[in-house]
């Protein structure tokens, strides 16, 4: 049986992907690692905020439906 | 909201901060190559030296400035007619391809403007340029000059010797400034660095922050003004100081010394002149002074030793020690006590707390003590005035052979014992008693309250407090 959908799972999710990528390319030489953290962590927060929009949306017409 | 939620949160959050930290002081934070730098600055890690060279002429008696950064400047003697420039230049890169390049954009500026050589570097155009400005490099000047060549120096962050010149005009802050064997004037101004200044001609002024400041032989006028740092001056003509929160010390002024000083000790010592000494928080230890000597000092002790005229002496909540006064002495003490010898004119003496002891005196003596007594013995014959009043403290004279006067003693309450062979006395009641001695002539008024009032032989005091 899958594992419900977790907002706080798929963040995390995707900050790991991000940093590890992030890494890697700063070790490849691609990159200044600092400067790319610098600049796009704030992404973490607009992700998780999407993300959260995304289920709000997705709950009402279940709810109307219900009722 | 979830518990969950909230400690994601805080997790985002906490690695932005790191982040956001991490990119202000990345400057200052490096691991690699060049080891690990921590808050150490662009001054770090690997250097590598390059030198450069080249000769100016002058025309006769032109002048040298020296303007630097980051780097020392020597200036020393040498032919005439040109200046040698010899610039060092270590720079700090990870490697040596990439400092020499830098380097080779670092340049010697000498440019005769008038009659005035101005030599310094192209530093400010390195250090605006963007790909440069985090590139740390010092720059060193070795010049030598003509003899008897006028040299101004400006520098900052390196150390300034200028050795044989005709004048010296030096500005200069984060390392030390030595000057020797100046002709002329020196000016020198420095913060952050100590001073040196030897054999100077002419006048000399100077002011120092942050640093020590030694002069020897100076036979012009100097004026020191220093602030956080000891002050040491030797075989200087007239000499002014003005100095806080250091020692000054002085030894051999030819002409008036003047020493203006707070929170630190006052040492002077062989002035050929007058002396007048201002200070606080701390002691002032005067001997060997030619002329008048004032001194004023709140909270610390006064010690003078051998001065050749008079003395004025005030100080507050410490004690006054004189030796061998040549002039007439006042002394003023206010909680504290005085200790007199071979005082030859005579003194005035105000004082509160403690006692005051005159051993050895000529001249006419005033002593009024609060909260003390008074203990007084001439050098010879007593034939001068004395007053002397104590509270609650005791007035012992000490009467030599061959003494004339007039006594006039009271002591209330308290009691006036007067055993001086010679002495006849005139009147007693109690607690006072008048007289004379050798046919009588200068008035003694010794006044106690609340003590008792002692008149004895010389000898006998002296038998009985050897």
């Amino acid at each position: 049986m899958a594992a419900p959908f977790s907002i706080e799972r798929t963040v995390i999710g995707f900050a790991l992907l991000g940093l590890g990528v992030l890494w890697l390319l700063a070790n490849a030489g691609r990159v200044d690692l600092l400067s790319a953290l610098r600049t796009w962590w704030p992404l973490l927060l607009v992700l998780w905020g999407a993300l959260e929009l995304v289920a709000a949306l997705s709950r009402k017409p279940a709810r109307r439906g219900g009722s | 909201m979830k518990a969950s939620k909230i400690g994601l949160l805080i997790l985002v959050f906490g690695f932005g901060g790191i982040v956001e930290t991490a990119w202000s002081v990345r400057q200052n934070i490096g691991f690699g190559p060049q080891g690990c730098r921590v808050l150490a600055g662009r001054f770090y890690g690997s250097s590598f030296t390059y030198d450069a060279k080249q000769t100016q002429s002058v025309p006769a008696g032109a002048a040298i400035e020296v303007t630097n950064a980051f780097g020392g400047v020597t200036v020393r003697a040498g032919d005439a007619g040109q200046v040698g420039i010899a610039l060092r230049k270590v720079v700090f890169r990870p490697t040596e391809e990439q400092a020499r390049a830098f380097a080779d954009q670092v340049r010697i500026d000498a440019a005769l403007e008038g009659n005035v050589l101005r030599i310094g570097t192209n530093r400010d155009e390195l250090e605006n340029r963007s790909e440069s400005r985090e590139v740390g490099f010092e720059t060193h000047f070795e010049l030598t000059v003509p003899p008897a060549t006028a040299v101004t120096v400006r520098n900052e962050h390196g150390r300034v010797e200028v050795v044989d010149a005709a004048s010296v005009d030096v500005t200069s802050s984060f390392d030390a400034v030595r000057v020797q064997r100046i002709a002329g004037a020196a000016r020198l101004q420095s913060r952050h660095g100590d001073v040196l200044a030897e054999e100077i001609g002419g006048d000399l002024s100077l002011v120092a922050r942050h640093g020590r400041v030694e002069l020897r032989d100076v036979k012009g006028r100097a004026t020191v003004d220093s602030e956080h740092g000891d002050v040491s001056a030797a075989r200087t003509g007239g000499l002014v100081v003005r100095a806080s929160f250091g020692d000054v010390g002085v030894e051999g002024v030819r002409g008036d010394l003047e020493v203006h000083s707070q929170h630190g000790p006052v040492t002077a010592r062989d002035v050929s002149g007058a002396a007048k000494i201002e200070g606080s928080f701390g002691d002032a230890r005067i001997a060997k002074i030619g002329a008048d000597l004032r001194v004023e000092v709140a909270h610390g002790a006064i010690d003078v030793e051998d001065a050749s005229a008079g003395v004025i002496a005030e100080t507050s909540f410490a004690d006054v020690t004189l030796a061998r006064v040549g002039g007439a002495v006042q002394v003023k003490v206010a909680h504290g006590g005085v200790t007199a010898r071979a005082l030859e004119k005579g003194a005035q003496i105000n004082a509160s707390g403690e006692d005051v002891t005159i051993d050895g005196f000529r001249g006419e003596v005033r002593v009024e003590v609060e909260r003390g007594g008074a203990n007084l013995l001439p050098a010879g014959a007593l034939t001068d005035p004395v007053w002397a009043s104590a509270s609650h403290g005791a007035v012992r004279l000490q009467v030599p052979p061959g003494s004339r006067f007039v006594l006039d003693a009271t002591a209330q309450p308290g009691e006036v014992e007067v055993d001086v062979p010679g002495l006849v006395l005139t009147s007693t009641t109690a607690g006072t008693a008048k007289g004379e001695i050798g046919g009588g002539g200068a008035s003694v008024h010794l006044q106690a309250r609340n003590g008792e009032v002692r008149v004895q032989p010389a000898t006998t005091a002296a038998a009985k407090n050897p």
